[in-house]
């Protein structure tokens, strides 16, 4: 399903992608320097015109005289020998709220007057609330009223829901062009769940992987394996306030992912054409994850109540670590400051296999295909994507990180750096195929259903999968 | 012929000249209701004959009647009915013996005087009223949760384990799930200040004299309630707990905003169902037909109400 090589290093020097990509994509200084020659040039062919007769003027070929300075080079491969950019249109984008709103808007502030400055091309920013987003775009693909760019969740089911006329346009082409920079930079699970069908439809720009964050004064170490887990786990249930030694993060449906991959298990065969859930291997895991929270190692309120707060319990020192959690350091350093020295973080607790492997999901740029200015959402995300320091700052202030090795290498923050580690072991939280939105529906579809029974019930776990199983398939049949 | 037509014609001159200024006043209500409330009901009528859904727009098949047959056989819908009703019941019930109780205490005058810091006491009963529902849930989540002040009392009294009252799968009372009882509970509460509101109003019109007069045939007390108070309060308290029914029966806010449903579907009620199926699953059309269904249910209870206004409006 995903390779489980870290990414190649991006652009060797003497790889042949490198000079496509190196060649057709300027830096940032390349293109302003450009636009600088052709404001210089529009100047000149001004003043030239200005003396000359009036016929000479009102040529066609005659640079218009209010274009703006930076309009000349287009800043991508595809927007060089395409189409050239208009700047007349703007490029509409939709990105979801993250960490800080101030910090946010900033940055995109500054991304859309750096970008203007460069092509002469508007970007607007709207930032969408995550609690209505789904809402929000699914209305919003019924009708095709889109912005020109998304910042993207469930993407297959974008595809579908776009019926060929508004859907995320396939990039495929780009990428294979080199537009974006070398496309095997991107976290091979990120590569992954950007690749429907073999095409690729939008550009990873953060990642959430899921990795150990524990707290010093509760876990002496980071636990190498699930027995260390048990072991330290229990030691740590022996000091006071403390209600479970770890919980989980985000939804139950991602808990039991990390206890099958814990296993070697997951739940789709590798084409995502088939339920795995008879594998043995899921009994294993689902009796392991049943017995771990018996033993108030894990915690079955993180999985079955809604409104448990995850990430408050291991701030207020009710819990010692938070099992496949996010990266929560800039989150700490808001609200729970004084915790921040403690917090560690590592890979998640290998199982038999050895190997730590977890889970990551990423969001990806998508352009629409009733978008009015394709070359310029095009010429926009080229941009963005292959100026590292750009894509940086901005997960910086969204508080995400990269799914983009290059930038990820620009990270100074010292507890990230597990999380980068984990990511050349990790396969996509959401699965390619349209089917996925059904299978993980929140709270009730069949996979948070069956993690809230192996947490919250005594049912026989043998049943439980079972049903999973047959819930699952049942799904799959209706996505041929 | 030429005579009745002409008469015909002024009798309609005289109509319109009579009726045209209250239908003309009437007609941006009416346009408004028709476009932005009985247009999408049928709409939504119509789409419950389809499988729309959401997640292939535009594509809607007509099924006919399959999605009220998949209601009919739905153990889901079904199943949480129980819930639902209970819910509402319990919530109104509660909201309206504790509304009740603190309106006849607040009213009621003390040696002649009426109740000393009644103002400042009926505007802190409020508070829950004026509140709106996702500030109530939220500061309820807060005290309920597991390191909230509610388990700081219980803890400080020797409980050792933390009473998850919103996320508890094991723990009944009288059958019924904890998280449920706790949804009840915070329904009550924010429910109370309503009955109070107008309970308070309507003994406000009970003249004194009836209370005097039983007083001195020695009826005090829940004897004199019983028989002066609760009668002339019935009519505004009938009306009251129905209103309050139909609001929970179909209601969204506090059960969304306080489970989503869970833990496991103990607390999931009608309203809180139709959404997930609507917006969660994506199943439009199925969503439609519960709603309709859902309509069908709460509308005898609305006609309930409106033949009980007219007929006190003709008791007038």
């Amino acid at each position: 399903m995903t390779d489980q090589q870290q990414p190649e290093a991006r652009r060797p020097a003497d790889g042949p992608i490198v000079e496509r990509a190196s060649a057709a994509t300027p830096s940032r200084r390349q293109v302003l320097k450009a636009g600088v020659l052709m404001g210089a040039g529009a100047l000149a062919t001004q003043v030239i015109a200005a003396c000359a007769p009036a016929a000479a003027s009102s040529s066609p070929n005659a640079a218009p005289s209010s274009a703006p300075a930076s309009t000349g080079p287009a800043p991508s491969a595809s927007a060089a020998s395409g189409p050239s950019l208009d700047p007349s249109k703007a490029v509409r984008i939709w990105i979801q709220n993250y960490g800080d709103p101030q910090q946010q808007a900033d940055a995109l502030a500054t991304i859309s007057a750096a970008f203007k400055e460069a092509t002469g091309v508007t970007v607007a920013f709207e930032g969408l609330d995550w609690a209505t987003a789904e809402q929000k775009w699914d209305l919003a693909m019924t009708s095709g009223d889109l912005p020109d760019i998304g910042d993207m969740f469930y993407l297959p089911s974008r595809i579908v829901q776009g019926q060929g006329k508004w859907g995320p346009v396939d990039l495929t082409s780009n990428i294979d062009a080199g537009d974006f920079g070398d496309w095997n930079r991107i976290v091979n699970a990120s590569r992954d769940e950007s690749t429907i069908d073999g095409k690729v439809y939008g550009i990873p720009w953060r990642i959430d992987i899921r990795a150990w964050t524990g707290r010093s004064d509760m876990f002496a170490s980071v636990p190498k394996t699930i027995q260390d887990l048990e072991s330290m786990g229990l030691e740590v249930l022996k000091k006071s306030g403390i209600q479970t030694a770890t919980t989980h993060f985000a939804q139950p449906v991602d808990a039991l992912h990390q206890g099958g991959l814990a296993f070697g298990t997951t739940f789709l065969s590798p084409d995502y054409k088939a339920s795995n859930l008879l594998d043995p291997k899921w009994v294993e895991a689902a009796n392991w994850m049943r017995d771990l929270t018996t033993k108030k190692i894990f915690s079955a309120q993180s999985e079955v109540d809604q409104k448990f707060n995850q990430n408050g319990s291991f701030y207020s020192g009710t819990t010692g670590a938070v099992y496949g959690g996010g990266t929560m350091v800039n989150e700490a350093k808001g609200v729970a400051p004084q915790v921040v020295p403690l917090m560690v973080s590592g890979l998640q607790p290998a199982g038999a296999s050895g190997v730590s492997w977890s889970h990551g999901s990423c969001a990806q740029w998508s352009i629409f295909q009733n978008s009015p200015a394709i070359p310029e959402a095009t010429a926009f995300l080229a941009w963005l994507s292959t100026d590292p320091d750009m894509s940086h700052a901005l997960n910086q202030a969204t508080s995400t990180i990269s799914a983009d090795t290059d930038v990820q290498k620009l990270d100074k923050e010292p507890y990230n750096a597990a999380f980068y580690e984990q990511a050349k072991n990790i396969e996509p939280t959401d699965m390619p195929i349209v089917a996925w939105n059904e299978m993980r529906v929140f709270p009730d579809g069949p996979l948070n259903v069956m993690a809230n029974r192996v947490w919250g019930s005594t049912d026989d776990i043998a049943t439980i999968l079972s049903d999973g199983h047959k819930a699952i398939t049942d799904i799959l049949a209706k996505y041929p | 012929m030429e005579v009745g037509s002409s008469l015909d014609r002024s009798r309609f001159r005289r109509s319109i000249r009579r009726h045209g200024w209250p239908l003309l006043l009437v007609t941006p209500v009416a346009v408004i209701l028709l476009l932005f409330m009985y247009a999408p009901i049928l709409d939504a009528v119509r789409l419950s004959l389809t499988d729309a859904s959401l997640l292939r727009p535009g594509q809607a098949q007509a099924v006919g009647l399959d999605n009220y047959l998949k209601i009919a056989t739905s153990k889901e819908f079904w199943g949480i009915a129980g819930q639902t009703i209970l819910w509402s019941v319990a919530s109104v019930a509660g909201a309206c013996v504790l509304g009740v109780l603190a309106a006849v205490l607040l009213t009621t005058h003390r040696r002649g005087r009426p109740l000393r810091g009644r103002v400042i006491i009926g505007g802190l009963i409020l508070a829950p009223f004026v509140a709106p529902p996702v500030v109530s849930a939220y500061t309820w989540i807060y005290l309920y949760s597991g390191s909230g002040p509610i388990n700081g009392v219980l803890n400080a009294l020797g409980a050792t384990e933390p009473v998850y009252f919103l996320g508890d799968t094991v723990t009944k009372i009288l059958g019924v799930a904890l998280p449920l009882w706790s949804m009840i509970q915070v329904g009550v509460w924010h429910g109370f200040p309503f009955f109070f509101l107008m309970v308070a109003a309507a003994l406000t019109s009970i003249p004194v004299e009836l209370h005097e007069a039983a007083e001195i045939d020695g009826a005090t007390g829940w004897r004199s309630f019983r028989s002066i108070t609760l009668p002339l309060i019935a009519p505004v308290l009938e009306v009251t707990i129905f209103l309050e029914l139909l609001f929970r029966l179909g209601g969204l806010d506090l059960p969304f905003l306080l489970t989503g449903g869970g833990p496991l579907g103990l607390t999931n009620v009608w309203g809180v169902f139709i959404y997930q199926v609507g917006f969660a699953r994506l199943e439009i059309g199925y969503g439609a037909a519960l709603g309709v269904v859902l309509f069908l249910i709460c509308t005898p209870f609305a006609i309930w109400y409106v033949r009980r206004s007219r007929r006190q409006l003709a008791g007038f």
